[in-house]
């Protein structure tokens, strides 16, 4: 039992969804080996057969898929041929999963405890007592402060964090050799990612336990994982030393990756900042102000005598947006991103304070006189999914201006070239385009009017990393052409300091900072702040200057 | 918990409130019908000094609301009046006592049925998932379905008692002459109302637990290393169940809706065939208090369900 | 799986189509043509078995079978048609305004379909009967109203996820109106669920004029339809089973055919 032992070794594995008389196939002769005490990272876009690998591994392949040929070694032993009794002997006790979405993951109907203690039972013998320390031991080595607390709760009662270390707790708990991490972080914010993964090193540090992390993110792989592999299209593009592969990439995919990926902190040591180079906005007037701005979010009473109730998002925000330039707004889920954008466009009623549009104030409840326009994250639920893209782009034009039929369809014509889609588009429902080209067709659908502010709520937030940097570099294009003021709502702070000029920055709903990009990024004032660039640059695995 | 408990009052609060609504609406209902109601209830010769007694006796002189108070205080008693198709000479409440023990044991065999017939099968059923059987499954539950409950019973009139000579058609035998006979006799409309029933059971249950089956705890727990069989029984079954449970109430207020018509084919002397004669007699005292009845019997239904759900679903326990 | 559960359940579906074109076939012919008068009574053929010139017999008052289930069952549908688009139609405007606007108005509608509800529908529709008398009219006009509160909450419950979306927050942006919204924009999108309940609907319309026909309190003689032929066959079924399987099986394949076109439906199919 060296250092060097293999632990997993898989052989030219190709795994297949039969679909009608020929078979998809989604992971296509992979080969790779997890060594003993090593973290290795798969990268790979969604739908590059990442998953169904580690699934593959587990023995818990959806039902509808086939092995086609290959062979899965763990320590000498063809998982595939073991006979099931076996199997099941090793799943959870030797090798062990973190699954994508612990809320999902999770029977909803059982306590957190008893399920982590579930995974216990089943492979170690022991008095009722002794599970239930071990399982609160277990609990608080995934830093879970509060064991006790967090073994009587249920799923939907922690936070998504705290979900996450409880699904770590369960797959450490019997003391697994390999613990298959999918996707462990995607669903949380900037800093409990960088927490998360910081615990897997420290598990993987302490326990010389091996772990195959699975992730879309390069950062994610490149700060955690000692050997990494680029899956596309279920084939491994890549693979090597973590450092040396993204640092001099072999393959065209991996270069692509490696420039998609956020500029900000990816060469080395030094910094770059690729803000927006317009300088001319500084020239321009306020095209909007926000002062002192109350948001609210009406609560339903209780009944029908119940009393109105609203909660109080946006503390007293004030901010004024300059022609011509992009202001960026970052924060985590729940800072109340959102809730700003809906009421600087109208959508959230319930508010206090003003708004001006060009000098023409619009209080409380009254109309917008020059109407902004939003691009929302996800593009399929913001283009109705019964209506052509063709129909869509038209409707605001049969809604705010007076253009003949002709003028409106040369219009459309006209529009849809611009984001990049040609005239076929027109004719298709949203469900047939790609998620890329719905993000372009709702980014049509918002200029088509000649607005001159458009709010972008997490415009690539649901895009793959090369989708990503097209879609950015459409808005680029789209704002220099018809000078458009944006206003750019993320909690990706890689991606907004790709694009903004200034960045605001919210939390628990009260604007702490706002200024230049350059300014925010070298000399941050609030301690927040400071956590927030410093929780994206450790996950580069870089220091702050 | 505490919360828990300001929850369940805030529940039986409604749940007298829907009880109150209710009754305003049974009672309000049957005070649109034309006609002199004392003249319905004594019959075309009766003398003006009978009608006039008849109405103060009956507080008709009074205003609405004094009315409704009037028949609440005897409807929470028990006590709705005499039924006029009896000649005033029969107790409502002894009337609908009669005929509620025949409709009960009615209700309470085919819920038996239905519940004994459709676990089993359900679960039988999406333990074996192939296309053809899928196939078949919804063919058959969409069938037995489609037929009529009242149909079904006169197909099991024709066959088991005229062809097969199971059991005598129309011949009933009373719980208390013999209770053995009464059984054998009621067997034959519990399942004419439960078959359709065990269909729709059989396919939620089904559909239900494959749902789950392929959720992502599912897969959780096979990571574990459980075996299929305890995953069904300690991760599905429960969550599945959350669906059914809906239904199973639903399908106990079908139940005694459904006993109306196939009474009526069996010739069983319960509430449905005695609503059904009240309505062509228009006697009306006799329809509110079955109507009254029924309803209240489904809104407590309702009621323990929600409560129910409470207790296995954590989700909806607020804190 | 998709592909397989799609695959196998074509087969029901077609059958479902099959069936329901048949039915409506029987009922469609049977508003211009019958072979006998279905109303005239012959002495001389009371309670005869199925043969040649009357395939599925004759009833006890010597009435040819076969056109009384042709007439009779259009009696029925066009019933259960008027009732579907009576529940329907109101449903969907109370669901729709109800879902979009919520408020108080949302609350007060609500608690009486929850009361509505609580009442077993046959149960409802007997009161109704017994207020205002037997007959065509009355049913249709009972059980039209009975059926608004299921449409209205189906409807309100899509409207009340569907108005979250971000395509009807884009909608309001781009400057629409709320009954643009509301029947332009969101109701189009409740047609998945709701074109299969519109088919369950008439099932259900089906089964129930059946029910309160059967039980003498629908459709009046000598008129036919199902329900009451079947309440009239019942007391003939040990001489003359025919009678009672015609009708009753006329109901069976009618909402068997509609309701595998709706499952059908719901999976996506067609």
């Amino acid at each position: 039992m060296g250092k060097d032992e293999t632990l997993l070794c898989i052989e030219d594995l190709t795994i297949g969804f039969p679909t009608g008389k020929c078979v998809k196939r989604v992971v296509d002769h992979i080969s790779l080996e997890v060594k003993k005490g090593e973290i290795l990272g798969i990268l790979g876009e969604s739908g590059s057969g990442k998953t169904i690998t580690a699934l593959a591994v587990m023995g818990l392949l959806p039902a509808a898929a086939r092995i086609l040929r290959g062979r899965i070694q763990y320590r000498g032993r063809d998982l595939l041929t073991l006979e099931e009794g076996e199997r099941r002997r090793l799943r959870g006790a030797e090798i062990s999963m973190v699954y994508q979405d612990p809320m999902a993951s999770f029977n909803p109907l059982l306590t957190v405890g008893a399920q982590v203690e579930e995974m216990l039972r089943l492979h170690a013998k022991h008095t009722q007592e002794e599970y239930r320390a071990l399982t609160l031991k277990a609990l608080k080595e995934v830093g879970l402060t509060e064991p006790l607390e967090v073994y009587h709760r249920y799923p939907h009662q922690l936070s998504g964090g705290m979900r996450q270390r409880a699904m770590l707790a369960m797959a450490i708990i019997a003391g697994p050799k390999l613990v298959l991490a999918d996707e462990p972080t995607t669903a949380l914010d900037v800093t409990t990612q960088g927490k998360i993964l910081q615990l897997l090193r420290e598990l993987n540090e302490k326990y010389g336990m091996s772990i195959v992390l699975i992730s879309h993110d390069l950062r994610v792989i490149q700060n955690t994982c000692h050997r990494a592999i680029v899956m596309k299209d279920g084939r491994i593009v890549e693979a090597g030393m973590t450092q040396e592969l993204f640092a001099r990439p072999q393959t065209k995919y991996t270069r692509q990756l490696v420039a998609a990926a956020p500029r900000l902190f990816s060469d080395g040591g030094g910094l770059r900042v690729t803000c927006a180079k317009n300088t001319s906005y500084k020239e321009q007037r306020e095209i909007f102000t926000i002062q002192n701005l109350n948001v609210f979010y009406p609560e339903k009473g209780s009944g029908l005598l119940g009393k109105k109730r609203r909660k109080q998002v946006i503390k007293n925000a004030n901010i004024s947006v300059l022609q011509g330039e992009t202001l960026g707004i970052v924060g985590e889920s729940g800072s109340g991103k959102s809730t700003l954008a809906k009421a600087i466009v109208g959508l959230n009623r319930e508010i206090e304070g003003v708004i001006k549009f060009n000098d023409v104030a619009a209080k409380g409840k009254g109309e917008l006189a020059a109407r902004p326009q939003m691009v929302f994250q996800d593009p399929f639920g913001s283009l109705n999914p019964t209506k052509k893209i063709g129909w869509l782009l038209e409707e605001p034009l049969k809604l705010q201006t007076n253009l003949s039929k002709k003028e409106r369809i040369a219009r459309v014509r006209e529009m849809i070239r611009q984001v990049g889609l040609t005239y076929e588009f027109l004719e298709r429902y949203p469900s047939q385009l790609s998620g890329g080209q719905r993000q372009r067709a709702a980014i049509a659908a918002a200029l088509i009017v000649n607005p001159k502010l458009v709010i972008l709520d997490e415009p690539v937030s649901s895009l793959d990393v090369t989708i990503q940097a097209q879609i950015l570099r459409l808005l680029k294009e789209l704002q220099d052409k018809y000078s458009l003021t944006y206003l750019f709502i993320s909690h990706d702070l890689n991606v907004v300091f790709q694009i903004c000029n200034r960045v605001c920055v919210l939390y628990r709903g009260e604007i702490i900072e706002i200024k230049e990009a350059q300014e925010l990024l070298y000399r941050p004032q609030h301690e927040y702040t400071k956590e927030l660039l410093e929780s994206a640059m450790v996950k580069m695995g870089n220091r702050l200057p | 918990m505490q919360m828990g408990m300001k929850g369940t009052v805030k529940k039986i609060i409604s749940l007298l409130m829907s009880l109150f609504l209710t009754s305003i609406l049974t009672f309000t209902a049957f005070q649109v019908i034309p006609g002199d109601s004392a003249l319905i209830a004594l019959g075309m010769d009766a003398t003006e000094e009978q009608l006039e007694e008849y109405r103060e006796e009956m507080g008709l002189n009074k205003s609405l609301p004094m009315r409704f108070a009037r028949w609440l205080k005897g409807a929470l008693k028990g006590d709705f009046g005499y039924s006029s198709q009896y000649q005033m000479q029969m107790k409502v409440s002894t009337l609908i006592g009669d005929r509620l023990t025949v409709t009960l044991w009615l209700a309470a065999l085919s819920f038996c049925i239905i519940v004994l017939v459709s676990f089993p099968l359900g679960i039988l059923n999406a333990r074996n998932r192939s296309g053809t059987l899928d196939s078949l499954i919804t063919l058959v539950t969409h069938f037995f379905m489609a037929v009529p409950p009242f149909f079904l019973g006169m197909i099991i009139t024709l066959l088991f008692g005229i062809i097969l000579k199971w059991f005598t058609p129309g011949n009933y035998v009373s719980p208390e002459e013999d209770f053995q006979r009464f059984l054998r006799f009621m067997i034959f409309p519990a399942i004419a109302v439960a078959v359709p029933k065990i269909a729709m059971l059989v396919k939620l249950l089904r559909s239900s637990l494959l749902r789950e089956m392929g959720l992502d705890y599912v897969r959780t727990a096979k990571g574990k290393g459980m075996t299929d069989t305890s995953i069904l029984y300690r991760h599905i079954l429960k969550n599945a169940l959350i669906p059914v449970i809906t239904f199973l109430a639903m399908i106990l207020a079908d139940i005694l809706a459904g006993t109306i018509l196939v009474e009526q084919v069996f010739n069983l002397p319960g509430l449905g065939r005695l609503l059904v004669s009240s309505i062509a007699n228009r006697d009306y005292a006799v329809v509110q208090a079955i109507v009254l009845y029924i309803a209240s019997v489904v809104i407590v239904i309702n009621f323990l369900v929600d409560l129910l759900y409470q207790w296995i679903d954590p989700r909806l326990r607020k804190d | 799986m998709g592909k397989n559960g799609g695959s196998t359940y074509d087969f029901n579906f077609i059958l479902g189509l099959l069936l329901t074109s048949l039915v409506l076939f029987i009922v469609f012919l049977g508003f211009f043509y019958t072979p006998y008068d279905p109303n005239k009574m012959e002495a001389a053929l009371i309670n005869k078995p199925p043969s040649l010139s009357h395939p599925l017999g004759t009833d006890n008052f010597g009435r040819d079978i076969l056109s009384r289930v042709m007439k009779g069952a259009g009696t029925t549908y066009v019933i259960a048609a008027a009732i579907v688009c009576i529940g329907a139609s109101l449903g969907i405007l109370v669901g729709a305004l109800t879902g979009y606007f919520g408020g108080w108005f949302d609350e007060v509608v609500m608690r009486l379909n929850d009361v509505l509800t609580s009442f077993p529908s046959i149960l409802l529709a007997l009161v109704f009967v017994s207020l205002f008398g037997p007959g065509s009219y009355n049913i249709v006009f009972a059980l039209g109203l009975l059926f608004v509160p299921s449409y209205a909450r189906l409807v309100r419950g899509e409207f009340i996820v569907l108005k979250e979306r971000d395509f009807v927050n884009n909608a309001k942006l781009m400057g629409a109106g709320s009954l643009r919204i509301i029947f332009v924009h969101i109701l189009p999108n409740t047609r998945r669920v709701l074109l299969p309940s519109l088919l369950i609907g008439f099932n259900n319309a089906v089964l129930a004029e059946a029910g309160l026909s059967y039980l003498g309190l629908g459709v009046q003689p000598p008129d036919a339809s199902l329900g009451r032929m079947l309440s009239e066959a019942q007391g003939y079924l040990l001489d003359s089973p025919w009678y009672a399987l015609a009708p009753g099986l006329m109901i069976v394949l009618t909402v068997l055919g509609f309701s595998l076109v709706s499952g059908g439906l719901e999976n996506g199919q067609g």
